[in-house]
């Protein structure tokens, strides 16, 4: 009997946690379709993460508990595409020259610009308000505005280069005739040596035949080198143009984060705190709704 | 039986005789048919009445085995002497036509756009095989047009408009004054449209909005885009993408839109066009490579590559 008076009772204390438990998912699911019915993104981004929120945004309310988030992990794309919404119209306003592509469901690719061939800028994470940046891409941007105090751009030099080249390459296409002439001298000349020698003379004959092998060899060296200009040349045409494209891009890039954040370190800066302003600017609107 | 009776040999001396003066007045009357034709064409102040000389005059033959004469015009004057006219109807007078006299036939007729370089002649030419006739420039040989009188078809050929308006008038005249003798051919067709129902293929002097410049190539190197993009960003503009479509296009100002992109045809094969759009529609891509001297240079550096293809033959 007092067997089972003592289970029913300590029975009682499991029941109320697990009451307690599955009201607190209940509620946080309550809570989420509510704030998904009235469109109150702000709500579900403090349901996402509460922790984040009261850290990053206002510590006001704690009545949100973290750790619920893993009930909707499977419908997670699809809350990223559903909050992709506001988000992008918000950062359309403050990153205008960033463009994104849903590659999947909740899942988005940025691109920089609207210019043609505009580079693909790494992703944005919908749900943890972040871009995730290109490394290589971001990195190229830096660099750039790095040189722009020397008025220069990423590729400036290595253009400057393959051009001389290139240069260089046309010459020897144009001396071909000198080169054919200078040959048929240095041919004549050999011609000569072998037919006057002596046997006093011979080393320094030797030595001059040498020397005129030697151009003769140095000679055909070039003729080769201008045969195979023709290609040569044609590839670095590609490389400079594909390096002034490049140039190009970049120096958009450039000017349009100049124009919309004045330098790349204020771009930085507020690329980092993407998830406080966002969430401030939807609180903003709240308010401003609220007084209406 | 009547074939018999015409045959002179089968004739008295008499009867021969008569035949002869016959045969003289059906020359002779052949050559009142013909200046009639010929001051139809001269005088008329009626459009269709000079469309109808010009046609049969032509194929006319003014000579008979009777009766020969010797000062006549070529076929092709006929052309030339319509296209004049015609332009006199609606009074425009841009080219001037000339005549040069001629021991051998009638003069010599041609005309010039001296504003251009009035060494340059041009003048209607006949191909064989081939029905109509050609305007060409005279030394080059280069047609850039073909007219039909009988058929009522002109077709302008893009490759002499490349070579010759693109290439060396631009090079040799400003852009105003190219501009104005081009409009005299476009003008002209437009008459032809207007008074007469031609079919004209105005090819890259088509101005309107929807005309698509078809290029005769069916694949591009991805290098023509890059090429573009540098050369626009050099000219402080910007190449932009397309959404809907794999192509670019170039915001020119003044609302001109060039746009350069690749379409599906219906039969599912894929090809580049050519579009430029203007809220007056006064530029066509002849005018926009007139005007802007970067994208002439893209454009005649790839040539190869970009030629618009031409429906005449």
């Amino acid at each position: 009997m007092s067997d089972e008076k003592n289970t029913t009772e300590s029975q009682e204390q499991p029941n109320a946690r697990l009451k307690q438990s599955l009201s607190g998912k209940i509620a946080f699911l309550n809570a989420l379709q509510t704030a998904v019915d009235q469109q109150d993104d702000r709500l579900i981004y403090e349901l996402l993460d509460p922790e984040r929120y009261h850290t990053e945004v206002s510590s006001a309310n704690d009545s949100i508990k973290s750790g619920y988030f893993n009930l909707v992990e499977d419908v997670r794309s699809q809350i990223g595409h559903y909050l992709s919404y506001q988000l992008i119209d918000y950062l359309a306003k403050i990153y205008p020259f960033f463009y994104y592509r849903e590659v999947s469901e909740g899942e988005f690719k940025i691109l920089f610009g609207n210019w043609w061939d505009r580079r693909e800028f790494g992703f944005l994470d919908v749900l943890n308000l972040e871009f995730q940046f290109d490394k290589d891409e971001y990195q190229k941007l830096q660099g750039t505005f790095e040189l722009d105090a020397n008025n220069k751009h990423l590729n400036t030099e290595n253009i400057a280069k393959i051009s001389e080249e290139n240069k260089q390459l046309q010459d020897l296409v144009a001396n071909q005739d000198q080169r054919d002439q200078r040959k048929a001298q240095l041919r004549d000349q050999l011609q000569d040596t072998s037919s006057n020698s002596s046997f006093w003379e011979s080393g320094k004959v030797k030595e001059e035949r040498q020397a005129v092998k030697d151009e003769l060899t140095k000679l055909t060296d070039e003729d080769q080198k201008a045969t195979d200009a023709r290609d040569t040349m044609k590839r670095n045409e590609d490389q400079i143009l594909a390096l002034s494209k490049e140039d190009t891009i970049l120096s958009y890039e450039k000017q349009a984060v100049k124009q919309a954040f004045g330098s790349f370190e204020a771009f930085t800066s507020h690329s980092k705190k993407l998830y406080a302003d966002y969430l401030m600017n939807l609180i903003g609107k709240d308010k401003v709704s609220a007084d209406e | 039986m009547s074939n018999e009776s015409l045959n002179p040999s089968s004739l008295t001396t008499n009867g021969r005789l008569v035949a002869y003066s016959d045969s003289l007045k059906t020359g002779l009357q052949h050559g009142i048919e013909f200046t009639k034709l010929f001051d139809q064409l001269t005088d008329t102040k009626d459009a269709n009445e000079l469309l109808e000389a010009s046609t049969a005059l032509f194929d006319f033959q003014m000579d008979t085995e009777y009766v020969v004469y010797p000062h006549k015009y070529n076929a092709n004057d006929y052309y030339l002497i319509f296209m004049s006219r015609l332009l006199e109807l609606h009074s425009d007078k841009d080219a001037v036509l000339h005549s040069r006299e001629d021991n051998l036939k009638a003069d010599t007729l041609y005309q010039t756009f001296p504003n251009i370089d009035d060494k340059e002649e041009f003048h209607f030419e006949q191909r064989a095989n081939q029905d109509g006739a050609f305007y060409v420039e005279q030394n080059s040989h280069q047609v850039i047009f073909s007219l039909n009188l009988e058929e009522k078809t002109m077709y302008f050929n893009s490759d002499t408009i490349t070579k010759l308006f693109i290439t060396e008038w631009s090079d040799k005249s400003d852009k105003d004054e190219v501009t104005n003798a081009v409009d005299l051919f476009i003008q002209f067709g437009k008459y032809l449209v207007s008074d007469f129902d031609f079919s004209v293929d105005f090819n890259m002097l088509d101005a309107s909005n929807d005309k698509k410049y078809i290029l005769a190539n069916t694949n591009l190197s991805e290098q023509i885009m890059d090429k573009l993009f540098v050369a626009t960003a050099d000219n402080n503009l910007m190449l932009q993408n397309m959404d809907a479509a794999q192509g670019a296009f170039l915001e020119l100002g003044n609302n001109i839109v060039f746009s350069l992109y690749k379409e599906t045809t219906e039969d599912g094969t894929g090809r580049w066009v050519i579009t430029v759009h203007d809220p007056e529609e006064q530029y066509s891509l002849f005018e926009i490579f007139n005007q802007f001297s970067f994208l002439k240079k893209w454009f005649l550096d790839n040539i190869d590559e970009l030629q618009i293809g031409s429906k005449m033959v």
